[in-house]
């Protein structure tokens, strides 16, 4: 498989259009993380005494389009899982390991994104507090980007783990879920009140 | 230059990042907007393709063209406020030109509000009688829908600060608050559906029909 994130923006979009399930909205979450990641950095950069804060930003852009590729790859061997053979019994035992396998690695970077997504909120509730007050309307857009890069991670993490048998995997998991989404929301709230308060 | 929608996501993506204020957040709006109207295409095709020679499988096949023409919309609208922040850019600083200048830069964002609303309403409709294996894809069609609106609202409100004509200024701006309320509405009912379907077992068996 390709890399998503050198496809052209026009060609991504016509793919996760296509009937195919991969991309679908993981992929979509992660390139929304990082276009959120890559507008802090420019209010950033636009910003003295905030390199730093664009050299975060930038190693997140990166991280998040690499999450591109990894929600749908990790999605296409829950695919393939499905389609090993059920005759005998081993081979139910083998199918229904590697589908659970499968469901794991498929939490994983839905799971990611939202890590990072809730890190790239964070950076944009401080450039719009902190940063170039003419580039504010960028910092909220970063901020709407992220939060909902986040939460729609989040519906992928949770639909995935709906099908995981093992119940403290399932738990630990639903419940950081909740708690990133939980602080996602307050955050997407500071950021909006900080952009309003500067266009005011 | 290659036009924006044609540089990879990972260019797109890095010319956000540059120092450079365009693109920038204006620009950006009409993207999450896009890949909202994609995610429903994807959910309308996968929902006609489960359900074959019915009258639900019809009413998604004309969904998924109608978001395909939103998002080829939304896509030309990227190009078109590149273009506009352009001529404000080097529009005079003084007298008609800048203020036309100006109110044109305003449309483009107020026109992503409107597609936004367009395809938030489309989510909703997947959300609520799509496959529940696509039950995410439709909830984050309506979030990036969501935030498109959320954004191209605020860079509508920061336009609209330049201009002189208070009577344009509040008649936008009347027109943006009404499409926030409508959206909010929208958003709110997308993601009940989405969860009722992520809670009922059914939805557990997404993989089954997808492959």
């Amino acid at each position: 498989m390709t890399g998503f994130a050198q496809m052209t923006l026009r060609g991504f979009l016509e793919e996760l259009g296509s009937r195919s399930a991969t991309p679908g909205g993981g992929s979509a979450s992660a390139l929304s993380g990082a276009l959120a990641a890559g507008l802090v950095a420019m209010v950033a950069r636009n910003t003295g005494g905030m390199d730093a804060v664009a050299t975060e930003a930038d190693g997140l852009r990166a991280a998040l389009e690499e999450l591109i590729d990894a929600d749908a790859a990790a999605f296409e061997k829950v695919m393939t899982a499905f389609r090993l053979p059920k005759e005998t019994p081993e081979e139910k035992v083998e199918r229904s390991a590697a589908i659970q396998d499968g469901y794991r690695a498929a939490v994983d970077p839905p799971l990611r994104v939202c890590t990072h997504a809730r890190r790239v909120l964070e950076l944009a509730v401080l450039v719009a507090e902190q940063g170039n007050p003419n580039a504010v309307s960028d910092a909220g857009v970063a901020a709407l980007l992220a939060a909902s890069a986040l939460d729609g991670a989040a519906l992928n993490v949770e639909i995935n783990l709906g099908a995981i048998k093992d119940d403290d995997y399932r738990t630990v998991r639903a419940e950081a879920v909740r708690e990133l989404r939980h602080e996602a929301a307050v955050l997407r709230e500071t950021a909006r009140a900080s952009v309003h308060a500067k266009l005011d | 230059m290659p036009s924006s929608t044609d540089l990879s996501l990972a260019d797109f993506a890095a010319a956000l990042a540059s120092v450079s204020p365009s693109p920038g957040g204006s620009c950006a709006s009409a993207v999450p907007a896009a890949l909202a109207a994609a995610l429903v295409a994807m959910v309308a095709r996968q929902t006609a393709a489960s359900d074959p020679f019915t009258g639900l499988s019809e009413d998604m096949e004309s969904v998924a063209v109608e978001a395909d023409e939103l998002r080829a919309e939304l896509l030309a609208l990227a190009e078109d406020d590149i273009l506009a922040f352009a001529r404000v850019m080097i529009a005079p600083r003084f007298g008609g030109e800048t203020q036309a200048a100006y109110r044109a830069a305003v449309e483009p964002p107020l026109r992503v509000c409107e597609l936004s609303l367009c395809v938030l309403e489309r989510a909703v409709d997947v959300a609520e009688r799509g496959h529940p294996y696509a039950a995410p894809d439709a909830g984050a069609a309506a979030l990036f829908a969501s935030a498109a609106l959320e954004s191209a609202a605020l860079s509508v409100r920061l336009e609209l600060s330049a201009i002189d004509d208070d009577e344009f200024r509040v008649a936008r701006a009347g027109e943006v608050v009404r499409a926030r309320d409508r959206a909010c509405r929208l958003r709110a009912s997308a993601l009940t559906a989405v969860h009722e379907k992520l809670e009922a077992p059914r939805a557990r068996r997404r993989i089954a029909h997808g492959s």
